[in-house]
């Protein structure tokens, strides 16, 4: 590249040697000697790679299906985003190994030890960077239309065809300051902008569930029995709300996270605390609170909402606050522009990990690389380009269990983990169940496109 | 034969853990596929139940660590 030539690049240091990271490795050494009580408020402090994963998780996608879960089925599937992050916390586990354990990236390690089409193609380009732009069209669907119905409860009529320009305003800074990962201190500003959002999240559909009520018993219920939904139709919804919340990307995120942070070998407990309490708790209040929300105002009415409008007029009948309303709308733009920034950093961070172009910060195509899921702005035009989301999707569903299998053996193999090679059998079975899931949700995908299966 | 010697030794091309892993994933296959069988066409609930023990089967196998020392030249 003759332009990188021209203006010398600037070498990146892993981030696991910077001055701060090796003061937090200090600090971790000291916090094991601790009583738990300090153990916990210093792992509190130190979180955010886990917060940086339930904020990207916490999108459209998962946002949908717990509106569709919840208003079809009440109370009774609130187990699923439990469950399913909860399965999906032993490859966050997995990943947290990666990175204390090697110096080695983890698409490297694949591409190494598995080959190139395990590592930069199935999971770095195919399941990360193609699938992180065309996921962005979702977002700007519904953050758009959010937006929209924000104004208009507020008085003014501003249409999606501009109100779009907002969420660039919002997620544009925050992606490059994060993409960059040159200064721990502007991402632990982004991660703290996270935790913010979740907070929003969480403080505006628990206001909600406030005012449509709860029933206590039903919940917990819900949330720790599992039942199976009727039909073939509650089936495949199942299988979509339990890949909203799992996923390859949502690893590769937390597993770079870690890596911006420096995460070395004395961080393990944390990546394993910050995945629990920043990832699996935030992420299972605020899905249940979406569901329970919309199974009080939906419970035993036909149809289920689909844009921000009618969600939020579905819930207008038993929200008579105009700011509850707003709320609701604030926390809908909260969980769609914390999901932009992952989807641009996941973009960024697996492109140059699958391509032999060097991440330079300072380079021309950086900041193309760290915005290019932007161009899902035309999502608040077109809605969600339904093929290509169609294509990506059933793409996304091969290659998420081809990777499952690579992480697996990647997580039993010495030469890359040496001594930190898995040695609990508990771990490995955790992450079988998991392969098993993506398995079994790739093969029903291919049974609904050959019809054997309604669709 | 010891287990967690059959999965980190080469059998072929492949180490043992890669040829469970194809095996984990066909019974895996059999889940969805038994109970279309089973719940759409009212056949035999037998695939769908060969297809839970066998994924339990594979799991509990592939659940073995590995073991240091061992695992060096697969």
């Amino acid at each position: 590249m003759s332009h990188e030539s021209q203006n010398k690049p600037v070498e990146v240091i892993n981030p696991r040697y910077t001055e701060q990271a090796i003061k937090e490795k200090a600090y971790l050494k000291e916090l094991k000697k601790q009583p738990s009580t300090k153990r916990f408020m210093g792992y509190v402090k130190l979180s955010g790679p886990g917060f940086m994963n339930a904020a990207f998780t916490l999108g459209a996608g998962s946002f949908a299906s717990s509106v569709t879960l919840g208003a079809a089925y009440g109370y009774d599937m609130l187990w699923i985003p439990l469950y399913s992050f909860a399965f999906g916390i032993f490859m966050l586990a997995l990943a947290t190994r990666f990175v204390t354990g090697s110096e080695m990236n983890v698409i490297e390690a694949q591409d190494k030890f598995h080959g190139k089409f395990f590592g930069s193609f199935a999971t770095g380009l195919v399941a990360c960077f193609i699938a992180s732009i065309v996921y962005t069209f979702g977002q700007y669907a519904l953050g758009s239309d959010a937006l929209t119905s924000l104004f208009q409860v507020v008085g003014l009529p501003i249409p999606k065809s501009i109100s779009w320009i907002v969420l660039v305003a919002i997620s544009v800074p925050l992606s490059l300051m994060y993409g960059s990962g040159e200064n721990p201190k502007a991402v632990k500003f982004v991660e703290n902008a996270m935790k913010v959002m979740i907070g929003i999240m969480l403080l505006v559909f628990g206001a909600v569930i406030c005012v449509t009520g709860i029933n206590l018993p039903a919940m917990v219920k819900g949330l720790l029995i599992p039942k199976l939904p009727s039909g073939m139709d509650g089936i495949i919804m199942l299988i979509g709300s339990m890949t909203a919340t799992i996923g390859v990307m949502d690893w590769v995120l937390f597993n770079n996270g870690m890596i911006s942070r420096g995460y070395s070998e004395e961080h393990e407990t944390l990546g394993r605390f910050d995945a629990f309490f920043g990832g699996l708790l935030p992420v299972t209040l605020i899905l249940s609170f979406v569901s329970i929300a919309f199974a009080e105002a939906f419970s035993g009415k036909p149809g289920i909402p689909t844009s921000s409008g009618e969600l939020c007029d579905a819930l207008v009948g038993v929200i008579p606050s105009v700011w509850i309303q707003v709320g609701f709308y604030i926390g809908i733009i909260a969980l769609v522009v914390s999901s932009m920034i992952g989807l641009s950093v996941t973009c960024a961070t697996s492109f140059y990990q699958s391509t032999n172009v060097k991440r330079d910060p300072k380079a021309w195509y950086h900041p193309v690389v760290v915005l290019a899921p932007q161009i899902g702005f035309l999502g608040a035009f077109f809605g969600k380009p339904v093929m290509i989301v169609v294509t990506v999707a059933a793409m996304q569903s091969l290659f998420n269990w081809i990777s499952g299998n690579s992480w697996y053996l990647l997580g039993n193999d010495t030469r890359y983990l040496g001594k930190r090679v898995i040695q609990s059998r508990f771990f490995n079975a955790g992450i079988l169940i998991c392969i098993s899931i993506l398995n079994i949700v790739f093969i029903t995908f291919i049974m609904s496109k050959l019809g054997v299966w309604p669709e | 034969m010891n287990m967690q010697k059959f999965l980190d030794s080469k059998h072929g091309k492949f180490i043992g853990r890669v040829y469970m892993l194809v095996l984990l994933f066909l019974f895996n296959a059999f889940i969805p596929i038994g109970a279309v069988m089973y719940y759409l066409h009212s056949m035999t609930p037998l695939l769908l139940y060969l297809g839970v023990a066998g994924t339990v089967a594979c799991i509990a196998v592939l659940s073995t660590p590995t073991k240091i020392e061992s695992n060096q030249d697969s």
